[in-house]
């Protein structure tokens, strides 16, 4: 039995020889504070990165749990396609969410079950020529002649576009028989006898131009958006970061769609003003340095330099005439519109806030800041297959503290009823027209319609065998459609559905969010129990595998980080115990006399031992102590996520690193394992040392 | 060479010591290399797979705006473009090919993916002959047949494609089947059934993106008018004169009337929203080097190096001070030896020699060894064709099986490298051995 006062004797003897052999001290003190100070700095860092990018996904889109379809061939990831390298994903589907939700929420642990399902849509912002037409027509009506001349003053505009643009287009396409008609049609209507000759026949010059040259231009550029599709009220209340920025929730039941804040203002908005705001932004953080010494502000100011014509030809001949006034005024000074915003793009460090102000309260009030506003009507098309729809833009949302974080900036998102007409699901209303067409054209099973191969054999979609009376049902679709469209379109904004009616359908995947955080893998458990038990065909990932590649960078990080600490451990480890062995060996005369006067081999053991924990306790709490130091420090002033990209993995523009327990206790576990270890055989060589050969020897 | 006798079997009598030091320099060695090797495999797959695959050397790009804001990767008199980038540089152009295509969508039984379709002239292309090699059906069917299937060479057939096997396995097709391609075409979309007449190995990640057809399939797919193609791919003799040849490339074309956009030492996916936005309107060229399009990926490079250099740093500071300490005690152990050897008439500089050369020889000696095993380690998994499941690390390597490769100007830069600071570790205990007199250290024994 060891007793308290032979502790004291070796803790005394121990702390003796590591003062008396100093310098070797110091080597392995030296090595083992080191150690312990980057094995700390890096786990505290990884783990912090770890809680800041589970925070910004669970609680903006994956939740803790994410479930899906257990025939899936393809794993499921949040990401879709961006995550699989241009492979559209197949996640299969829940068949009815209502059921799953159900289950799932038995479980005292689950707190919310939400629907999901993500995917690209395709928005079209509108055909330009369909619109003044339409100007034109109503100004007709009102006899407006001040409207009627802007009007026809911007049609005119766009079809010298067009015809530059059919133009170049001949040198290209194969197809020229068609290019070469509607480049006649062209030159026809900028010949000034066309409008001259307008008003002889108004109608018909209108229906002229709608249905031969509205044709012409295809619809502006798409943008891409990504959705979430959901169950948004409930998905407000499961998600508490949610808030709405502008504009107004989407009515309780009704359809439409919510715009994510960031990518309102930094994809969708005006070029010219998003660069003013980036620049801006860039400024805010001020380790980014000023723009006298910030090459990607300057790379920036010189690219929206270059861009200015092209942006200037965008513009409205009213807008640029206001513009280039705004501009003169400003800069005191005459030239083409161009040289002078130009010369207002020379931005520097004096004149950016001033010219930046300036821009959103003189020049922006003449430009179309957002191609697409709160209220608008916007038609969705599912990007690769699918169908469109059509659905109010109610207002833009954001999640305060995560904005530029995780899929925080990621998603827009949607209600479910649109995603299941766009997907092809039977939604509540397509249900109503098939009964229609059922009754109407009399058939028992319409299978013309919506298939699941049409849905998800991403077809090549070739009609194959119809039922033989199939074209009564194609009579009946063209029947309803007769409809007048704008009716439909109103009935449908104003149709609400019920709770039933949003969860009894499919979804892609359910969010489950649970009460408490800690019991996740028990909740995984019985969660599979449950699912077992009830026969529902899906599967359960938790938010790292759902959040797909980016969860995983996290773990390559991590792996390759410790794969370093582990070289650097063993380096030390040879290193410490060289230099432990040759303090045995210097130590020969003193263990011989010490055995010799009758101490037993465990004494020797223990001294060396206890001297080396000992040491290493003491370099081991400095290490901790300075990656203490220098995470606390870091935590106050945050790490700046340098690229953009990296504000993905800090789950915000800063990381704030801070030490948790489990990193001290790993700290020590290592510091033992090490000196310990590294002790251990010199200690051994030692105990078997006889007094006599000690004592005799020189060295 | 006395020195050297000395020195060795100073080394060989602390056994141990020199054991337990060796291998921590040898361990640091082969890190060093190992790191290297990661490092220089990631490069050579992006280079094998972007110039063999889709840019050449030098790659000239047509560029062809219809309106503002609004450019297409297009090409016009192709043919008459291809001659004079032959005659620019004669006797450094190995091969030059004419290319056209585009996005597109191909879509199969079990998905869709997004692929930018390449038109080829199979019969000229040699290159791209030796690049692609049939895969075997088992890599991309489930409980395929272990034989390759299908010809290459019938890609010149119309309507037929070359897929590589991720993008089969991923699209559920195989040799003989039929998938859709969908082509953003000059009039909207077209869509056309392909035939399956081949699937080849995938060259490193960046192939998912990429899929053969002939240039008539794809110029009739997407609308394009017979003398329009996209691209054309220069092949040099010697690969790091692309900068040379380029700017004679561009000073024909101005010197023919061609405009070209202005040489940002950038692949056009990262410029394609600037130059897109400049104020031109029609045709004009974009020229760019192999090393410009792998530019964009160094930053992984990058990284390993700079990752590389803290960890070596601080490894080479605790091996240092490891020697240091081992040096010291030695030092004091053998104040004898040195005191007899200076006595005997040894010079106080040839002591610092001796103790210096002993570190040196114990850093060269296990060094080489920590590069040896390193190669060996490159050789084997070279061999063992280790498949990467991550997707994240395959992302980030470009590569879907492991590449290592090694350099033995890294190898011998490793071994010099460790030496020296094994060397100058040394230094500061090897200065203390030379400033003891003889009658100093034999005083001590005793």
């Amino acid at each position: 039995m060891i007793n308290f006062s032979f502790l004291l004797l070796l803790v005394k003897l121990s702390w003796r020889s590591i003062w008396s052999h100093r310098i070797k001290s110091l080597v392995v003190g030296c090595i083992i504070f080191i150690g312990v100070y980057l094995l700390v700095v890096t786990d505290a860092m990884m783990s912090s990165i770890n809680v800041s990018m589970e925070k910004s996904l669970t609680w903006s889109v994956t939740g803790h749990l994410q479930a899906y379809d257990s025939k899936a061939r393809d794993k499921f990831t949040m990401l879709g396609m961006v995550g699989s390298l241009g492979a559209e994903p197949n996640v299969g589907r829940i068949e009815n969410f209502a059921k799953v939700k159900e289950v799932l929420q038995s479980h005292p642990n689950v707190k919310h079950v939400i629907p999901m399902g993500t995917d690209y849509a395709l928005v079209f912002r509108g055909n330009t020529i369909d619109k003044l037409v339409n100007t034109l027509r109503e100004a007709d009506k009102n006899h407006d002649e001040e409207n009627f001349e802007l009007a026809r003053k911007k049609l005119t505009d766009v079809f010298d576009k067009l015809l530059i643009q059919q133009e170049y287009r001949v040198g290209i396409v194969r197809d020229q028989e068609k290019l070469k008609s509607e480049i006649k049609i062209l030159k026809e209507v900028s010949e000034n006898h066309f409008w001259e000759n307008f008003s002889k026949d108004t109608e018909n010059n209108l229906m002229f131009l709608e249905t031969k040259l509205a044709p012409m231009v295809k619809d502006r550029d798409p943008m891409f958006l990504q959705f979430l599709a959901t169950d948004v009220d409930r998905y407000a209340e499961a998600f508490p970061y949610f808030k709405l920025v502008q504009g107004e929730m989407i009515p309780e039941g009704a359809r439409g769609l919510l715009v994510n804040q960031e990518q309102y203002d930094f994809v969708f908005k005006d070029r010219m003003a998003r660069t003013f705001d980036s620049i801006e932004n860039e400024l805010l953080v001020k380790e980014n340095g000023p723009i006298a010494t910030n090459y990607e502000i300057q790379g920036w100011i010189k690219n929206v330099q270059v861009e200015t014509q092209e942006w200037i030809l965008d513009l409205g001949a009213i807008e640029s005439n206001k513009i280039k006034q705004a501009l003169q005024s400003y800069l005191k000074k005459e030239d083409s519109l161009e040289n002078l915003f130009v010369e207002f793009l020379k931005l520097n460090d004096e004149n950016f806030f001033e010219r930046k102000d300036y821009f959103y309260q003189e020049i922006a009030p003449y430009i179309d800041l957002y191609p697409i506003h709160i209220g608008d009507m916007i038609t969705l098309n599912k990007f690769g297959h699918g169908t469109s729809i059509r659905v109010r833009f109610y207002g833009t949302y954001t999640y305060p503290g995560l904005e530029r974080s995780g899929f925080s900036g990621f998603y827009n998102l949607v209600d479910m009823t649109s995603f299941r007409e766009m997907y092809g699901f039977v939604t509540p209303d397509k249900q109503k027209e098939i009964d229609a067409m059922k009754e109407s054209a009399g058939i028992e099973n319409f299978e013309g319609g919506i298939s699941e191969d049409d849905l998800f054999g991403e077809g090549v979609s070739i009609v194959q065998d119809a039922p033989e009376d199939s074209y009564k049902a194609f009579e009946a679709i063209e029947d309803i459609q007769v409809v007048n469209i704008d009716e439909r379109m109103k009935a449908q904004e104003a149709q609400r559905y019920t709770q039933a009616q949003i969860e009894n359908g499919p979804s892609l995947s359910a969010a489950i969010i649970l009460k408490d955080r800690s019991q996740l893998e028990q909740t995984i458990k019985d969660l599979n129990k449950l699912i077992a038990e009830n026969e529902l065909e899906i599967q359960l990932v938790d938010w790292q595998q759902a959040a797909g590649f980016v969860g995983q960078m996290v773990t390559v990080m991590r792996v390759v980080l410790y794969t370093f600490i582990v070289f650097v451990f063993a380096v030390a480890t040879v290193i410490i115990n060289n230099a432990m062995f040759m303090a045995t060996m210097q130590r020969f005369t003193e263990i011989g006399t010490l055995r010799a006067i009758g101490a037993g081999r465990g004494v020797i053991m223990g001294m060396f031992l206890c001297e080396s924990v000992l040491l290493s306790l003491i370099s081991g709490f400095f290490g901790l102590l300075a990656a203490f130091v220098f995470i606390n420090h870091l935590g106050s002033v945050g790490i700046v996520a340098p690229k953009p990209e990296v504000q993905f993995v800090f789950g915000g523009q800063r990381l704030y690193p801070h030490i948790m327990l489990d990193n001290i206790y790993l700290g020590l576990f290592v510091v033992f394992v090490v000196s310990v270890g590294a002790t251990l055989y010199p200690a051994i060589y030692a105990t078997r040392i006889p007094p006599v050969v000690a004592m005799n020897a020189k060295e | 060479m006395i020195y050297f006798t000395i020195a060795f079997r100073n080394l060989l009598q602390a056994k141990r010591r020199t054991l337990l030091l060796g291998t921590a320099i040898g361990m640091v060695t082969f890190l060093q290399v190992l790191l290297q090797s990661v490092g220089n495999g990631y490069m050579e797959n992006l280079e094998e797979g972007t110039t063999a695959l889709t840019s050449g050397h030098v790659n000239v790009l047509g560029l062809y705006k219809m309106s503002h804001g609004k450019m297409t990767p297009f090409m016009r008199d192709g043919d008459k473009i291809l001659e004079l980038i032959k005659q620019s540089a004669p006797e450094k152009i190995e091969k030059v090919y004419l290319r056209n295509g585009g996005p597109g969508r191909l879509i199969g039984d079990f998905n869709s993916r997004v692929a930018l379709v390449q038109g080829i002239d199979y019969d000229e292309e040699v290159g791209l002959q030796q690049t692609l090699v049939l895969a075997k059906e088992s890599s991309y069917v489930e409980g395929g047949r272990d034989e390759a299937f299908g010809d290459i060479s019938k890609v010149k057939e119309p309507n037929s494609i070359v897929l590589f096997s991720s993008q089969a396995k991923t699209l559920g097709v195989k040799v003989g089947d039929e998938i859709a391609y969908r082509a953003f075409s000059m009039v909207g979309i077209n869509v056309t059934t392909m035939h399956v007449v081949a699937v080849v190995e995938d060259v490193g990640a960046i192939s998912s993106f990429f899929t053969f057809m002939s240039r008539t399939t794809v110029a009739e797919a997407m609308n394009l008018s017979e003398d329009v193609s996209g691209n054309i791919l220069v092949y040099l003799k010697d690969k790091y004169q692309s900068q040379e040849v380029m700017s004679k490339i561009r000073d024909t074309l101005t010197e023919n009337g061609y405009s070209l956009t202005e040489y940002e030492g950038l692949s056009i996916v990262k410029r394609w929203g600037t130059v897109e936005r400049q104020p031109w309107l029609g045709q004009k060229f974009d020229t760019v080097t192999w090393q410009d399009n792998v530019k964009d990926a160094e930053v992984i490079v990058k990284s390993i190096d700079a990752l590389s250099f803290v960890l070596l740093t601080i490894l080479s500071v605790i091996i240092g001070i490891g020697i240091i300490n081992t040096c010291w005690i030695s030092v004091q152990e053998r104040s004898n030896e040195i005191g007899c050897i200076r006595a005997i008439g040894m010079s106080s500089r040839a002591v610092l020699g001796l103790f210096m050369l002993e570190s040196l020889m114990l850093g060269v000696l296990f060094s080489t060894l920590g590069a040896l095993l390193a190669w060996a380690v490159v050789l084997a998994v070279s061999h063992a064709e280790i498949p990467i499941h991550s997707q994240a690390l395959s992302l980030v390597l470009f590569t879907n099986k492991l590449n290592l490769s090694l350099f033995w100007q890294d190898m011998v830069s490793a071994i010099v490298i460790f030496s020296t600071i094994t060397g100058i570790a040394a230094l500061f205990p090897a200065l203390r051995a030379s400033r003891i007199e003889p009658i100093q250290a034999i005083n001590a024994a005793h």
